[in-house]
C-alpha cells in the first residue's frame, strides 16, 4: 500500500520575478514535505521529471535538486517520457516502494517551459517530441499533429467547433477558482471568434500555456507513515503505462488514443475498480479535444461529446474532469505536470483542495492521466481515499 | 542573465538512408514486411501487426490521398495515404492546392529531406 502522505504545487505562471527552476522544486518539495510531517533525512529517494535538458540547461537535474533540497545520499534520478514524464515519474516512485527498496520516496516534477526560451524556440524542441526523420523534420507542431488527430475523433465521435469552445471555457472558469492558475479566464463568443488559428481547427484559445512552475509528492508504505497521515492520506492503488506508434498514420486509429486506453484498464485492473467508480480526474488537455479523446479513451463516458454538452464534467457535475482548471487553465511545466496531476487528485481526495473546486459530496477514486507525444507514451494512476480498507 | 548556446549536428540515416535518398529523388521508398506483405510509409523497421522485421525495400507509386488536413499559423500539414501503402503518413502539404484530393511525392533535392506532397501533373 503507497499513500500520498504529502502533495504540493507552485503557481503554473510565466515567473517574472527572478526566480529559477531550482527555487520552484524546493518550495514544492518543502510544502509537501510540511504537509507529510516529515523531515528531510526520512526521504529514501528522490524521483525528478523534467522533460529536457533544452529547457533547464542542465543534464541529471536531479543531482543539483537533490544538493539544494538536503537529500545528498538519497537515491536520485530523473525519468522522462516526453509531455508523460510527470506521471512516469509517480510509477517510479510508487515501485519503489512496491518492492521495499524504499519506503518514503520524493517525486518532483519542475520545468521552465516559460521563462527560459522564447516561444519559437520551444516549439522547435517540441516538434523534436515526435519521430524527428519523419514529422520532426516535415516541421509539423504538436498542435498540427493534435489538430490532425483531433479531426479523425470528432468525425467518429460527432463534435463540433462549438464543442472546442466549451471545453476551454469549462477549464478556465475552475482556473478562476484556483489561485495558482496561468489562465483563469472567462471567455465570450467573441474572443474565441477572433481568435488566430494556429492549426484548424484549433484556435490559440484552444491550446495550453507554456508555464514555470513545480509540483511535489511525498509517497510512503503505510506503515512508515506517520500516525496521523496513515488514516487520512490517500492511497495510489493503481498505476498502469502503454505506448502507441509515433507516427499517427501508422495507427490503427488517427482518433483514438488507444495506448491510453490499455494503460488504463492495466490501472484499474491493479486497483480493482472499473472506469464508473472514478468520481473525479485530471486528464492531459494539452489541447481541449485532446480532453474529449481521454475521456473516450479512459472509458469516462461512452459519449463525451453528449456529455460534455450535458455537463457531467462541469465542476458540480456527476465527474468533474480537470477541476484544477487542467493543462488549458492550470498550465503546463512539462515535467511538473503529471506530478501536478496526481498532488491535484491527492488533495481532492484528503478534502484539502482549494475552497472554490472541492466537491462537498464523499469522494472514493480520482484518476491522473498524461501522455508523451500525441497519446503515444501512455501514464494513468488510481487514487483512492484514506480511511479505507 | 543571457546566455546562448549553438549546437551543429551531424545526425547519420542510419537504416533509414534508402528511404531518404528517395525524398531527395520524390521516389517513395517503403519498407516491405515478407509474412503479411505489407508496405510501410515511412518505413517501420519492425511490421507492426506481424512483429516481423522488415526484409527489405519497395518503391510505390508515390501518388498519395489526402485525409485530413489543418492549415493556420503553423503551417499547412496533412495526413495522406500513398497507394500501396498499408497505413497513411502526416505530411507537409504546403505546396497543394486547398482542396485537393491527392497529391504525389515531392523531391527535395536541396535542403533537408522533408515528406511533402505537390499537385499531381495534369494528364
Ligand atoms: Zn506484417
Amino acid at each position: 500500500m503507497v499513500l500520498v502522505i504529502g502533495a504540493a504545487l507552485t503557481p503554473f505562471n510565466r515567473r517574472r520575478d527572478g526566480s529559477g527552476f531550482r527555487d520552484w522544486a524546493a518550495q514544492a518539495f518543502s510544502d509537501a514535505l510540511r504537509m507529510a510531517g516529515l523531515e528531510p533525512g526520512d526521504i529514501d529517494a528522490l524521483i525528478v521529471s523534467s522533460e529536457s535538458d533544452f529547457f533547464t540547461l542542465q543534464l541529471n537535474p536531479a543531482s543539483v535538486i537533490a544538493q539544494d533540497i538536503g537529500l545528498c545520499g538519497a537515491e536520485t534520478l530523473r525519468v522522462e517520457g516526453g509531455g508523460g514524464s510527470g506521471q512516469y515519474a509517480v510509477h517510479v516512485g510508487v515501485e519503489r516502494i512496491l518492492s521495499g527498496r524504499a519506503q518514503r520516496v520524493a517525486v518532483l516534477g519542475v520545468d521552465p517551459s516559460a521563462s527560459a526560451l522564447d516561444g519559437d524556440s520551444i516549439r522547435e524542441l517540441y516538434g523534436y517530441s515526435f519521430d524527428f526523420w519523419t514529422d520532426g523534420l516535415s516541421g509539423i507542431t504538436a498542435t498540427g499533429l493534435y489538430a490532425l488527430s483531433w479531426q479523425a475523433f470528432a468525425a467518429e465521435y460527432g463534435a463540433a467547433g462549438t464543442d472546442l469552445d466549451r471545453v476551454a471555457t469549462k477549464n478556465r472558469c475552475n482556473a478562476c477558482e484556483n489561485p495558482g492558475a496561468h489562465l483563469p479566464r472567462i471567455h465570450t463568443a467573441e474572443e474565441f471568434e477572433a481568435s488566430p488559428v494556429i492549426a484548424s481547427p484549433y484556435k490559440r484559445l484552444h491550446c495550453s500555456p507554456l508555464s514555470d512552475g513545480a509540483a511535489a509528492l511525498i509517497l510512503s508504505a503505510r506503515e512508515a507513515a506517520p500516525a496521523l497521515r496513515q488514516t487520512r492520506a490517500p492511497a495510489i492503488t493503481g498505476i498502469g503505462a502503454a505506448s502507441d506508434l509515433p507516427g499517427l498514420g501508422h495507427r490503427k486509429s488517427l482518433g483514438r488514443f488507444e495506448a491510453k486506453s490499455l494503460a488504463a484498464k492495466r490501472a484499474y485492473e491493479m486497483a480493482g475498480i472499473s472506469a464508473s467508480a472514478i468520481d473525479l480526474a485530471e486528464v492531459y488537455d494539452a489541447y481541449v479535444g485532446a480532453e474529449l479523446q481521454a475521456i473516450a479513451a479512459l472509458g469516462l463516458s461512452a459519449d463525451p461529446v453528449a456529455a460534455l454538452r450535458d455537463g457531467r464534467f462541469d465542476a458540480d457535475g456527476a465527474c468533474p474532469i480537470n477541476l484544477s482548471g487542467g493543462l488549458i487553465g492550470q498550465g503546463a511545466p512539462v515535467g511538473a505536470t503529471g506530478v501536478g496531476q496526481a498532488a491535484t487528485c491527492a488533495l481532492l481526495l484528503e478534502g484539502r483542495y482549494h475552497k472554490g473546486l472541492q466537491p462537498e459530496r464523499p469522494l472514493g477514486h480520482a484518476l491522473a492521466d498524461t501522455h508523451g507525444g500525441v497519446g503515444t507514451s501512455c501514464a494513468v494512476t488510481v487514487l483512492r481515499a484514506g480511511g479505507q480498507a | 542573465m543571457k546566455h546562448q548556446v549553438s549546437l551543429d549536428y551531424s545526425l547519420a540515416e542510419g537504416w533509414l538512408a534508402p528511404w531518404i535518398e528517395g525524398l531527395r529523388q520524390g521516389k517513395a521508398i517503403a519498407s516491405h514486411c515478407k509474412t503479411c506483405g505489407g508496405a510501410q510509409f515511412p518505413p517501420l523497421r519492425v511490421c507492426p501487426d506481424c512483429r516481423t522485421p522488415s526484409d527489405g525495400w519497395v518503391t510505390l507509386s508515390g501518388r498519395a490521398a489526402i485525409q485530413w488536413r489543418t492549415t493556420g499559423a503553423d503551417g499547412d500539414f496533412a495526413v495522406a495515404k500513398f497507394e500501396g501503402a498499408h497505413g497513411a503518413t502526416v505530411l507537409r502539404s504546403a505546396h497543394l492546392p486547398p482542396h485537393a484530393a491527392h497529391g504525389r511525392l515531392r523531391a527535395c533535392a536541396e535542403g533537408p529531406p522533408i515528406l511533402q506532397l505537390e499537385p499531381e501533373p495534369d494528364l
